[in-house]
């Protein structure tokens, strides 16, 4: 009986949407139970709080296909990005550490996650050293074919990591260039699309005062001054850029203030004109 | 699944083990209630815990603990998860929701405080807005699950926006911890109150204003409640929620 009710009410329900969101549907009768009853529409307040409900979730579902935005998927992403960064240097210290027992010497020569995510596909000594020109003899533990396996493995886990960091990258520069030219011109893809996550989104970022897109990045400093009067932050996350980068220690408060200006006069071209 | 001690039941005899923890909780009281018992229309207390019953058994809305009785089941209304919960057990006077009551939630969230709001009222309707898309995302699967429950996906400061939608309401609860959450209530209250109704809201004092302290901002809303309501009763709601008040109030 109760399926019934609420199958009949779906097709209705459907059309009462539509109608509700064109404006059409003569509202009074959804707002008022007894007018709803006595319209006909339903035939006790019971039903009429499943159909209100039943309508009300259509309609929440149909506002919420509309109100995606392309940068919703590129907000994820970065902050991926940020997230394998940090697990990356977590892995990479470990593996180091767990190598450096068998092979200091090799170690020692080694720069980054990268470099020893690919010298570790074959971690035994005779290959190692061939790659890396080492002639001393070792003066590390030995490892047996167990320990071997189980380098190579995680060695190899690393690696697929930093790939998938280049490939997330990828894809946030791609749709960043397409959905901020001009901010991604000047502040470079990455920067763009950190800044819009601090922000929360294209809009509210379009929307912001260059004094705030300053201190993006930097609230635990800012509240600190407005609540303690301490001093306020300079730059917040624009400090990754490399005009700022370059500046020498008393000017980057200035080189900040220039750049979150032109960045705001930039983002709300680029939001604004295509929205 | 969590069973019913009795009064037969040896494990309960020994509360040594708990005196302690007691007493580091001191300002928040500790309920003497041993076996669920009903506080008010719809909330249940056992220890020190509060339960409703749940509208629909079988669905967990977010991995609370349930308590089996008989054929119904009875959710834990987590004070770490809900604010109303938390002035409920700091001792609230009154809750005004029964199980017929019409509600319009403002900040409804991911859902966990409104599913118990909606337990309380099985046969009336909670009117749950929204504005944020992701967390209404959440909030349609309990509405699926509890059908007194109608998501609104709209800012609370436009009431006209759903105007369309609302009935005359009991109760407007109100958790938005926006900069003009005072103004945000007034105008919806009087929108859509009826009358005599009463309004709940919690107030957080850090969203309002973070360099002046708590307790002058608390001072600056109820000058501004005041024109409007009657304030039954103000609660802090430490230490489960830092520099946050609690109000009831009636409509003038």
């Amino acid at each position: 009986m109760e399926a019934n009710v609420i199958k009949t009410f779906n097709k209705d329900v459907e059309k009462a949407v539509i109608n509700y969101i064109k404006g059409e549907q003569p509202r009074k009768v959804i707002n008022q139970p007894s007018k709803a009853v006595r319209s006909g529409l339903v035939n006790n307040e019971k039903e009429y709080t499943e159909y209100l409900n039943e309508f009300a979730i259509k309609l929440v579902s149909h506002k919420l296909k509309q109100s995606f935005e392309p940068e919703i998927p590129v907000i994820q992403a970065a902050n991926a990005i940020e997230e394998i960064d940090k697990n990356i240097n977590i892995l990479y210290e470990r593996l180091r550490e767990l190598y450096t027992l068998y092979y200091p010497e090799a170690v020692r020569k080694v720069r980054d996650a990268k470099q020893l995510a690919r010298l570790l596909e074959d971690p035994e000594r005779k290959e190692v050293s061939k790659k890396l020109r080492i002639t001393s003899k070792s003066i590390g533990y030995e490892y047996g074919k167990e320990e071997f396996e189980m380098i190579e493995e995680f060695a190899d886990e690393l690696g697929d990591l930093i790939e998938l960091r280049k490939k997330l990258e990828d894809y946030v520069t791609m749709k960043m260039k397409k959905i901020a030219p001009k901010l991604s011109e000047l502040a470079g893809p990455m920067l763009a699309a950190r800044l819009i996550t601090i922000a929360g989104s294209f809009k509210r970022l379009a929307l912001m005062p260059s004094s705030t897109i300053q201190v993006l990045g930097a609230e635990k400093a800012l509240f600190r001054h407005l609540r303690t009067g301490a001093k306020p932050p300079k730059h917040g996350i624009i400090i990754q850029h490399s005009s700022i980068q370059k500046a020498k220690k008393k000017d980057r408060g200035k080189a900040a203030r220039k750049l979150s200006n032109k960045i705001s006069i930039i983002v709300r071209s680029d939001y604004f004109e295509n929205p | 699944m969590i069973t019913l001690k009795t009064r037969e039941n040896p494990r309960f005899s020994g509360r040594s083990g708990t005196r302690s923890r007691a007493s580091e909780n001191r300002k928040f009281p500790r309920g003497k209630d041993k076996f669920l018992r009903e506080i008010s229309k719809g909330i249940f207390r056992k220890g020190r815990n509060l339960y409703t019953k749940s509208a629909a058994p079988g669905t967990r809305v977010y991995d609370e603990r349930i308590l089996k009785k008989g054929r119904s089941e009875f959710r834990e209304w987590d004070p770490r998860r809900s604010k109303l919960s938390v002035a409920i057990m700091k001792g609230l006077p009154k809750v005004p929701i029964n199980e017929d009551s019409v509600v319009l939630y403002l900040g409804a969230a991911n859902g966990t405080t409104v599913s118990h709001v909606a337990d309380i009222a099985f046969n009336g309707r909670v009117f749950a807005v929204e504005f944020s898309p992701r967390a209404i995302m959440d909030l349609i699967f309990v509405a699926k699950d509890r059908n007194n429950i109608i998501p609104i996906l709209e800012s609370a400061f436009h009431p006209k926006n759903y105007k369309g939608l609302l009935e005359p309401v009991d109760l407007v609860y109100q958790d938005v911890a926006q900069k003009n959450q005072a103004e945000i209530l007034i105008k919806n209250c009087k929108a859509f109150i009826k009358h005599g109704g009463y309004a709940m809201i919690a107030v957080k004092a850090r969203s309002i204003d973070v360099t002046k302290k708590p307790v002058i901002v608390f001072k600056e809303v109820e000058r501004k409640l005041r024109d409007e309501f009657h304030i039954i009763d103000k609660r802090r709601l430490e230490p489960f929620k830092k520099d946050h008040m609690f109000y009831l109030l009636k409509m003038k």
